[in-house]
């Protein structure tokens, strides 16, 4: 047979296989599975009407996201995800050509107004033919006439660029660059200010660094060329914060330690004026100047406001080299002060932060410019939720209004990443928790049984606790009344349900206490900590957010979290511990239940910690009667904890804990001893080549259920898997940069010993490396540098025919190596998360996922990876159900499980068991929140969605009426027989 | 029919010609006719008493006949089920399952009622060497059900068979790690 023929007829087989397994039916979508879209924390707002109510807002944010949210009620209208490459966004203009951005690396592009498409690109890196080094420090619109088209300004690390936006046409973006003069180099930690001055049409480049010498570079617009360039003695000057450019180039600038301004024409360089501050009733301090946050120097008129003192605003000016303070108004605790112009308009904005009675509240005071006259009748007074953190930033969006003046809105950003929009005078109109793009960690629980089957819990754990079995009568009274108990649960809560309007129904189903488990444990709650210390506990069902939690504590350190007790021991709550790291400071923990998030901060037990953790765990065991598990905390010079603090040590010494220690930095694995002493003892190490760095880690998952010891061969004999549940791996990747010296190292290892079990090494091999460890084999993904393909490497451990010990495990018994399978497949996608599904019993075969980096959530079953896959296929192979091994995996459309959905920037699989064995519930975080089942052997226990309930009964009533029929017939022959 | 004749007369002349006695009374015997002139008693004393021998021997020969064939019935019917369970396939489905189970069936509720079997043989003379060959027989056939069984795969005679017994390992040591925090 020609060998194309006999690929082909392979691949059908596979098709084949794959296609009478998966996919969805069109009526599932949605059924059991949803997505949630976020943006991540924001970095810069545009607010799209620059004159009256804005109906979108722009948003571009730390993970590249540029969204276009709509004002009423803070709905995503569109999300564009810009690609990695390309760099962070890092400047959006609203401009009335269009929105645009600027990424770090250089790349322009304008978008139509609702973000339906792009209108414009252009690369200002290649236009300026510079290296991947390449990066924009600066950006700004410049105003034209309409005959000539607006430009772009774009300051980078090798000049100035500039190009025309007006005329849409991507062959007709011209790229102008003025690259730098001799020693106009720019510093890595300089402050530069880019400015435009439509008027004289400049562009003004200022640079700033702690040297007291400021860089100065006027660019003509037409010629592009240096008109002037020279360096400033600023002594004083400690920031730009206190320098202000105004309009006719005039910079005023001053100290925070200064006692006077200082007015400097940017044209010529000289100091025009200077004045004492204490002329003008400013005392203390200046800690800012600042005027309207507007590129273009023609807009910034002639007056500028200076902060000074604690909360002191004066608004100043500078006309004919004089300097006069027009207003000065003491505020309360400032937040933030900033100036908004619209049209003829000009406004001051002054957030302060009150505290009443252990609320914060925030306070925007309007004060019109021109007079000083405050605006009492605009401030908005907004208490925010005790659970939002601190706010960090305010963007105002500020309108005409035909009756009063002005009107705005205020966008507040704070500290846990949520963006709230704020309207006069204390309404919330929306929020957006953000920090959920971010989680860090994820643990899915099962919801607390119902009232009425817990009091049937607590009836049968009384019992069982007795020692004495109770008399048939006791029984049969508490039967009674817990069945009375039920009865009465019962009519409450019907009665509520029909007393209870639509809406309210609504909100009541958002509460904790309608949180019960289901028949098949579907329903979970899901347990995130993000990165900027929140914890949400999320319904399955919906994703909607149950409770939330912000601990400032937690901000901005390593979160993980540990499941002490889970919902099965009523009445003992379940218990999660959220455990902050950070490398200097003592360890933050916080006790809390997962179900209704009340929390209890336990951090000052550890805070005499002064050596850093090194490692946490949960002991194997429990606690005496309450069923909680303690965490075991190791700091770096090797000392133990327990939490709960009060745990006795003895629980530890019981049993045989070991622990590895998987050092990254150094390049080292180490082994210690848990004992009940509180200090823990080094047993061995294993260091990797110093060329190598490690890049994954993984053991093996505590509480995995494995249902098969072994597996059957086609002549019936058995190998049995090596099961050694101590197994780690690490995978470590060659420092090299050449790809023909370039190596990926695996090394499986016993973690109570240190013995290597299995090493090997991919020669011109690379990162990125996702490595998944379970029941016997090892899985892994990871690039090949050589031929540029990505590929996925299965292996699996067995002990040979017969068992060493059948039934104990110990890594101290001495037995012979595993045997090693494996295999290497060519996948056509790049991996960014691996996981693999887990079901109640282990049962069910596995399903690896696969989160690709385009955005799909992949499920293929394990047989495909399965090592033992024959080159030619035999009788045997056959019989046993082994595939043919072909070297690339198929992408097909059927198993992808997120279908049509793209799930940005996936980051991490979770799965757990639902109560159903066929089935395994999967949570994807990233950018987006993708939650669905899985059924990777089928529905094997339960009735298909499909299933024909009509005709099953209709069958079954039809022959119960055929035997009564054919019953009263034959019973009538009978008799005329009889007669007969 | 002779006999039958002879009678006819008899009563004939004892009684009136047209009534005929076909009872006996309880104490009367047949009157010895006298025989028809040629005939000769020794004669037919000899033929028969060679009837009668022939007969009681071909009894005896019949029921020892009768009694092998039931002896032998289990054997004789192993070529067919050999070659019906060598038709059947080894594959799991309805139908060699079926017979397999026939196969199965037979020979036990054979032997299961052998006692009834018995009692038809009682009346041979090779009695037990032919219960001895029947039970054989239907032992053989259910070693054949057995064989075929086992070539179906359907005995647990592999290890794999015993798989989903075997216990888990239970851990002796505890180890838990992974990147540094």
């Amino acid at each position: 047979m020609n060998w194309k023929w006999e690929v082909l007829f392979r691949a059908l087989i596979q098709f084949c296989i794959i296609s009478s397994s998966f996919a969805l039916y069109e009526d599932q979508i949605g059924k059991f599975d949803w997505k949630h879209e976020f943006l991540g924390k924001v970095q810069h707002v545009q607010f799209d009407n620059l004159m009256s109510v804005s109906s979108y807002a722009y948003i571009a944010t730390d993970r590249n996201a540029l969204a276009c949210v709509r004002m009423e009620n803070g709905g995503v209208h569109k999300r564009k995800i810009l690609s990695e490459n390309d760099g962070l966004i890092s400047s959006l203009v609203y401009s009335p050509d269009g929105l645009i951005t600027v990424t770090a690396k250089g790349i322009a592009r304008i978008w139509d107004p609702r973000l339906s498409e792009l209108k414009w690109e252009v690369d200002f890196n290649e236009a300026a033919e510079q290296g991947t080094d390449f990066q924009v420090l600066a950006s700004s619109t410049m105003k034209q006439h309409y005959t000539q088209g607006n430009l772009l300004v774009l300051l980078s690390n090798v000049g100035l660029h500039k190009a025309k936006i007006s005329n849409f046409s991507p062959d007709g973006a011209h790229v102008t660059t003025a690259p730098f003069l001799e020693g106009q180099q720019v510093l890595p930690d300089s402050t530069n200010v880019l400015l435009v001055d439509s008027t004289s049409r400049q562009i003004l480049h200022l640079v700033f660094n702690d040297m007291q010498k400021m860089s100065v570079t006027i660019h003509d617009v037409i010629e592009f060329e240096v008109a002037h360039h020279y360096l400033l003695d600023v002594s004083s000057l400690k920031s730009m914060d206190t320098a202000v450019v105004l309009e006719s180039q005039v910079m005023v600038y001053t100290g925070p330690e200064d006692s006077s301004f200082y007015a400097i024409d940017l044209q010529s360089g000289e100091e025009v004026s200077t004045v004492q501050l204490s002329f003008h009733d400013i005392s203390s301090p200046v800690r800012k100047l600042f005027i309207n946050e507007n590129p273009d120097v023609a807009n910034h008129g002639t007056t500028f406001a200076v902060w000074h003192g604690e909360d002191e605003i004066s608004l100043m000016s500078y006309e004919d080299k004089n300097f006069e303070n027009i207003w000065s108004k003491k505020f309360y605790s400032i937040l933030d002060a900033q100036i908004q112009k619209v049209g003829f308009e000009t406004y001051l904005f002054v957030t302060t932060r009150h505290r009443v009675s252990k609320k914060s509240r925030i306070h925007i005071t309007v004060v019109d410019v021109k007079t000083g006259i405050e605006r009492p009748e605009l401030e908005i007074k907004y208490t925010v939720p005790g659970n939002m953190g601190d706010v960090e930033k305010v963007y105002i969006d500020m309108f005409l209004r035909r009756v009063s003046p002005i009107g705005y809105r205020a966008l507040l950003q704070s500290t846990d990443e949520s963006i709230t929009l704020v309207e006069h005078p204390n309404r919330a109109l929306w929020r957006r928790d953000e920090s959920i793009a971010s989680l860090q960690d994820v643990v899915m629980l099962d919801l607390p049984l119902s009232e009425v089957h817990a009091g049937m819990e607590v009836e049968l754990d009384i019992n069982s606790e007795r020692d004495i079995s109770p008399t048939v009568l006791e029984m049969f009274a508490k039967r009674v009344k817990n069945q009375y108990a039920q009865l009465t649960s019962w009519t409450s809560q019907t009665w509520n349900e029909l007393n209870s309007t639509p809406s309210q129904k609504k909100s009541s189903s958002n509460q904790v206490t309608g949180l019960t488990r289901d028949p098949f444990s579907f329903h979970k709650m899901l347990v995130g900590v993000s990165k900027s210390g929140t914890l949400f506990g999320l319904d399955s069902y919906s994703g909607s957010i149950v409770w939330r939690h912000y601990h400032q504590e937690l901000k901005d350190r390593n979160v993980r979290l540990f499941v002490q007790r889970t919902t099965a021991h009523f009445p003992y709550p379940p218990q999660v511990v959220v455990l902050g790291t950070a490398p200097s400071k003592s360890p933050a923990l916080l006790e809390f239940n997962p179900i209704t998030g009340v929390f209890t901060d336990k951090s000052d037990a550890y805070k005499d910690m002064d050596s850093p953790l090194i490692q946490a765990f949960l002991l194997p065991a429990t606690t005496d009667d309450s069923h909680l598990r303690p965490l075991v905390l190791v700091s770096k010079d090797l000392g133990v904890r327990l939490s709960p603090a009060s745990t006795p040590s003895q629980l530890v010494s019981r049993h045989k804990v070991f622990l590895y220690d998987v050092n990254q930095e150094s390049g080292v694995v180490q082994g210690f001893k848990i004992t009940g002493s509180g200090q823990a003892e080094f047993v061995w190490n294993l260091a990797i080549p110093k060329s190598h760095r490690i890049v994954a880690c993984a053991g093996k998952h505590q509480m995995e259920k494995i249902d098969s010891m072994g597996r059957p061969l086609a002549n019936r004999s058995v190998i049995f898997k090596y099961l050694n549940p101590n197994v780690g791996a690490i995978i470590s990747e060659s420092t090299e940069q050449n790809v023909d010296h370039a190596s990926l190292m695996l090394h499986v290892f016993d973690g109570v010993t240190g013995r290597i079990i299995h090493s090997q090494i991919h020669p011109r091999c690379g990162g990125p490396v996702q490595l998944i460890n379970s029941e016997n084999w090892i899985f892994y993904s990871y690039r090949h540098l050589k031929y540029r393909r990505n590929e996925l490497m299965s292996l699996e451990f067995y002990e040979g025919e017969h068992q060493v010990n059948s039934t104990m495990f110990s890594s101290f018994q001495t037995r012979p190596l595993p045997q090693v399978v494996q295999q290497a497949y060519i996948f056509p996608a790049h991996v960014s998360a691996l996981g693999v599904t887990r079901t109640e019993r282990g049962i069910t075969s596995r399903q690896i996922l696969f989160g690709f980096r385009n955005g799909v959530l992949f499920g293929m079953i394990r047989r495909f990876f399965d090592p033992r896959r024959p080159l030619n296929m035999l009788d045997q192979h056959r019989e046993e159900g082994l595939v043919p091994y072909m070297p690339e995996i198929p992408i097909a459309h059927e198993l992808m499980l997120s279908y049509n959905h793209t799930i940005e920037q996936i980051s991490n699989i979770y799965t757990s068991p639902a109560a159903l064995e066929s089935t395994s519930l999967i949570f994807v975080t990233g950018l987006d929140l993708f939650f669905t089942r899985s059924q990777p052997s089928k529905m094997f226990d339960v009735l298909k969605d499909d299933f024909d309930h009509g005709l099953i009964a209709g069958v079954l009533f039809g022959m119960l009426v055929t035997v009564f029929v054919v019953r009263r017939l034959a019973q009538v022959k009978k008799l005329n027989k009889a007669w007969r | 029919m002779t006999r039958d004749l002879d009678f006819k007369y008899k009563s004939n002349e004892k009684n009136q010609i047209w009534n005929i006695d076909v009872g006996l009374r309880r104490d009367q015997k047949l009157p010895e006719l006298a025989a028809p002139p040629g005939f000769s008693s020794d004669r037919e004393r000899s033929i028969v008493s060679d009837v009668k021998q022939t007969q009681d021997d071909n009894h005896n020969n019949l029921v020892d006949k009768r009694s092998w064939d039931i002896a032998l019935g289990p054997i004789k019917s192993l070529p067919m089920n050999v070659f019906i369970m060598y038709m059947a396939g080894s594959h799991i489905s309805i139908f060699p399952i079926m017979m397999v189970g026939m196969m199965f069936f037979r020979p036990i509720q054979a032997l299961m009622g052998i006692r009834s079997t018995m009692r038809m043989l009682e009346c041979s003379n090779q009695y037990a060497l032919q219960t001895v060959m029947y039970t054989l027989g239907n032992f053989l056939s259910l070693m054949l059900a057995v064989y075929k069984c086992n070539a179906m795969g359907l005995l647990p005679t592999h290890p794999s068979d015993w798989l989903a017994f075997v216990e888990p390992q239970q851990r002796m040591e505890f180890v838990d790690g992974g990147m540094r925090l």
